[in-house]
């Protein structure tokens, strides 16, 4: 005989509340999962950490050689040979926090690339793989929405990307900080902590949108991971190729990493001053920053288009 | 000669257990596998199939060994537990193209294709790929690629899933008939009651190793720790309770509440029966219904695993 | 069934899916790139040699990317395909030898890739002489057309061959193709003989005077077009007898 239960029940009075920040828990479980399997990390951070070790030292060293600043100020340095020496001091020390800043400058450039792969071999399978074993389906019977499935995986890829690229940087400009003769380095360069962290969120961001975009369109991580270093190389290249028969620098624009390399060059490069020995571009690229700007902000805007639409796709059963 | 002869079989992937120190010996026809997820089973057809080879011991079917031998496969046909298909090929196609692989030449490869898919009761929509076709379109369309070439041996592995009740019930005939007509069938499935109703020999597997083979009742006589349950529905229980109790084979009588059956657990079910007739006609106890609900296969399974 | 029969049965399958497939779709596009990028380059008033554009986006785009890229998209998944598809049961539940299945899926793959890279080199050099107005000589379209075709059946096979005992080989295979070679290849010294696109330049570079221009630095070293040929066709066979041997021998799980 049927029966039925609804005393046990009580009918609900209160509201249902959606949580804030629903893409944080699938942050955090991306994040979790990847950290599992330790032979990517090592492979894909070895390099990192071996750069980072090697600038730390190098610009630990030059401030280890130099004798210390002795108490400025006061007699005129052209009669004065004690002014004089403080003076000399004092240039020499503003050439190695020159040189030192270079090191920095140069050590940010060379993790980007190391970003690439990081961002390529975590981020590459996380929508494609989703899209073919229909896990997506899981996520968007829950109250998920669409910029919160994004900006899971989005944080997620831009986790391991500024892992490879902002933590070293930070971590050669503290040993430099801390290297400097009364934190030398943190008084007269702060600027290019600020510039190398803004910079690294650039790069993070558009490799993560493109991968991420890439990852949208195709249904294995393998071809996903194809796509993404194809367009990389294969823009690069075609940018030689170019160069190497119009021989104008200008068709190197074709290379989507030279804008971040001139990006780069423009934000972090060494701005003139009265007792600097050297001035010059880090890369030989000179069009205009803003140009690299705007690829690259239109590559990123791009991105992101190509991802809504496709995750509007997602969204809807069958 | 036995169809099946595994000795000591084993087989394991890195760490983890597939099968382990397995002997069976199948004489022939409709023979089913069953166990609980992970007991083993799908390494185990994996293996009568040839696709794969055993870690340890050994595995003869009809009389070869199966990995990588095509002699063997000429005699065998395999429809696997995954769901895969050449998505971009319609069913016709994907059949005969595998039947061409089987030796058959172009024209025989469509006709005995055709007739499959008959026999699986699929006839309609197949001009489309096979990914637009439903999930019970796409276990037919395995099942046809496993029985087109008519083979000796036919291993299935839950054959049964994605069918609706009335697929079931005719791939369930199916397999009868292939039974009755000689085919040798090995079938996995977690639907009991459907393995029961197509075969009486069972092989009951558990985290990889055997738990028990044979006919059904013949198992459930080894189980002496279970004593087998009799319910009875009659006119007067406590007349029959009073009887019964004096048995020396039941372990106990419990009286029925309401209009419920009496229950009896009896050691020797045999003896049981023999003595209850009489009895119950000399107390005019007058006996409704007898059921044994613990001699089927489930009750078998539940006892044996749980 | 016999291995040739197998092999010629999988090859007409294949062929017929793959011609039509996505994958070669996407192939062609790559195929086009030299072609765009020379459409590009005539575009501005003025341009460089005509011949120079057929030089330069040759050697340094489809020889060391179009090709290898290519080849790879399609190479890797002639086993690797049916092992993520699950559909290697049915196969390798059947009476033929296995070997048949590399060989017939490569022939496959090798063919569309003749097609596409053929066509991509042909279309290169139609494209050059319409817009620049002039004629390319034979004794440079001619080899590379036969490169691109020889350096897509190398690659491919190669890649095959990979794809029958690693998970993923199209992972492996990039690696290879990008870092690898691009390192091989670029530098200078006996090692760039290691780089198949080294054999490809070898191959065209023997045939026309047309390519000094790009024998400097670290590319004044190259082989005959002889020694290239039989190079490339070493590789193939190779490649197909390893992974006929590995294909017959080897276990493929499939997870359920």
């Amino acid at each position: 005989m049927a029966s039925t239960h609804i005393e046990v029940y009580r009918p609900f009075e209160g509201e249902l509340r959606p949580r804030a920040m629903r893409f944080f828990p699938l942050f955090l479980s991306q994040a979790r999962v990847r950290h599992k399997r330790k032979l990517p990390l090592l492979l894909l951070y070895a390099p990192p950490a071996i750069t980072t070790i090697v600038f730390s030292f190098i610009v630990y060293s030059m401030f280890s050689l130099e004798a210390q600043l002795d108490g400025a100020g006061g007699p005129n340095p052209l009669t004065d040979p004690k002014a004089a020496l403080a003076v000399a001091m004092a240039r020499g020390m503003a050439q190695q926090l020159f040189e030192v800043r270079s090191q920095v400058v140069e050590a940010s450039l060379v993790l980007q690339g190391f970003s690439l792969l990081a961002i390529g071999w975590f981020g590459a399978g996380l929508i494609s793989e989703d899209t073919k074993l229909g896990a997506h389906l899981l996520y968007f019977s829950r109250p998920l929405t669409k910029l919160d499935y994004f900006l899971g995986h989005f944080l997620t890829v831009g986790y391991f990307g500024l892992l490879s690229v902002l933590v070293p940087t930070l971590i050669i400009c503290l040993v430099a900080t801390f290297s400097s003769p009364d934190f030398a380095f943190l008084k007269e360069e702060w600027d290019v902590i600020p510039a190398s962290i803004g910079h690294a969120l650039l790069t993070v961001t558009m490799l993560s949108s493109v991968t991420l975009a890439v990852s949208c369109l195709v249904k294995r991580k393998a071809f996903a991971l194809i796509g993404l270093f194809g367009l990389f190389f294969g823009s690069q290249v075609a940018g030689q190729v170019l160069y190497a028969m119009k021989k104008d620098e200008r068709l190197m624009m074709v290379g989507i990493w030279n804008h971040l390399l001139r990006l780069g060059d423009w934000v972090l490069s060494i701005k003139g001053r009265p007792m600097d020995l050297a001035t010059g571009q880090l890369t030989q690229f000179d069009w205009s920053p803003y140009v690299s700007l705007g690829v690259v902000g239109g590559l990123i805007a791009v991105s992101l288009g190509v991802c809504w639409l496709r995750m509007r796709k997602l969204e809807g059963v069958g | 000669m036995a169809v099946l002869e595994a000795h000591k079989l084993g087989r394991w992937y890195g760490q983890v257990v597939g099968l382990n120190e397995l002997t069976l010996t199948i004489e022939g026809g409709v023979t089913g596998l069953i166990g609980p997820n992970g007991a083993g089973k799908s390494t185990f057809l994996k293996l009568v199939a040839g696709e794969i080879k055993p870690s340890r011991g050994t595995l003869r079917v009809l009389g070869e060994e199966p990995f990588a031998n095509r002699a063997y496969f000429r005699r065998v046909g395999f429809c696997p537990q995954q769901d895969a298909l050449y998505d971009d090929m319609t069913g016709p196609q994907v059949v005969t193209f595998l039947l061409r692989l089987q030796g058959f030449d172009r024209r025989e490869a469509r006709r005995r294709a055709a007739r499959a898919l008959e026999r699986v009761a699929l006839t309609e929509g197949l001009e489309r790929p096979t990914r637009g076709y439903s999930k019970g379109m796409r276990q037919r369309v395995r099942l046809a690629q496993a029985i087109a070439h008519d083979p000796e041996l036919l291993i299935v592995d839950e054959p049964l899933n994605g069918l609706d009740p009335v697929g079931r019930l005719e791939m369930t005939r199916l397999f009868r008939e292939l039974g009755a007509a000689g085919t040798h069938v090995l079938i996995s499935s977690h639907v009991l009651h459907e393995v029961e109703s197509l075969t009486r020999f069972v092989a009951l597997l558990h985290h990889g190793r055997l738990l028990a083979q044979g006919t059904v009742p013949e198992i459930r006589k080894l189980l002496n720790r279970h004593p087998r349950r009799v319910e009875i529905r009659l006119r007067e229980p406590r007349r029959m309770a009073r009887r019964l109790v004096e048995f020396e084979d039941v372990r106990s009588v419990r009286l029925p509440e309401d209009d419920g059956p009496l229950i009896v657990e009896t050691g020797d079910i045999e003896r049981f029966f023999e003595r209850l007739t009489p009895v119950a006609a000399e107390e005019r106890a007058g006996i409704r219904t007898i059921e044994s609900p613990d001699a089927g296969l489930e009750a078998v399974f539940d006892y044996l695993v749980g | 069934m016999e291995l040739l029969r197998a092999t010629l049965l999988l090859f007409r399958t294949h062929f017929r899916r793959l011609f039509f497939s996505k994958r070669t779709a996407f192939c062609a596009l790559i195929a086009l790139a030299p072609t765009g990028l020379s459409c590009v380059v005539l575009g501005f008033d003025e341009g460089p040699p005509p011949l120079d554009v057929i030089v330069f986006p040759t050697w340094m785009l489809m020889f060391q990317i179009v090709v290898p890229l290519t080849s790879l998209i399609m190479g890797s998944a002639v086993i690797s395909e049916e092992i993520d598809d699950r559909t290697i049961t049915y196969l390798f539940t059947r009476p033929f030898p296995r070997a048949a299945l590399l060989l017939g899926r490569w022939l496959a793959t090798a063919l569309v890739l003749a097609v596409v890279l053929g066509v991509g080199a042909v279309l290169h050099t139609v494209t050059v002489e319409l817009l620049a107005d002039i004629d390319v000589p034979t004794e440079m379209t001619r080899p590379i057309v036969e490169a691109s075709i020889l350096g897509g059946a190398a690659y491919s096979a190669l890649f095959a061959s990979l794809g029958t005992f690693l998970k993923r080989p199209m992972i492996v295979g990039l690696g290879y193709a990008f870092v690898i070679e691009g390192i091989l290849a670029n530098m200078p010294g006996k090692n760039q003989g290691l780089a198949l696109v080294h054999h490809l330049r070898s191959f065209v570079a023997d045939y026309s005077e047309h390519w000094a221009q790009v024998r400097q630095g670290p590319f004044q070293e190259l082989g005959t077009a002889h020694d290239a040929v039989v190079t490339l066709v070493s590789v193939i066979a190779v490649a197909l007898i390893v992974g006929s041997l590995v294909v017959t021998r080897r276990q493929y799980v499939v997870t359920s």
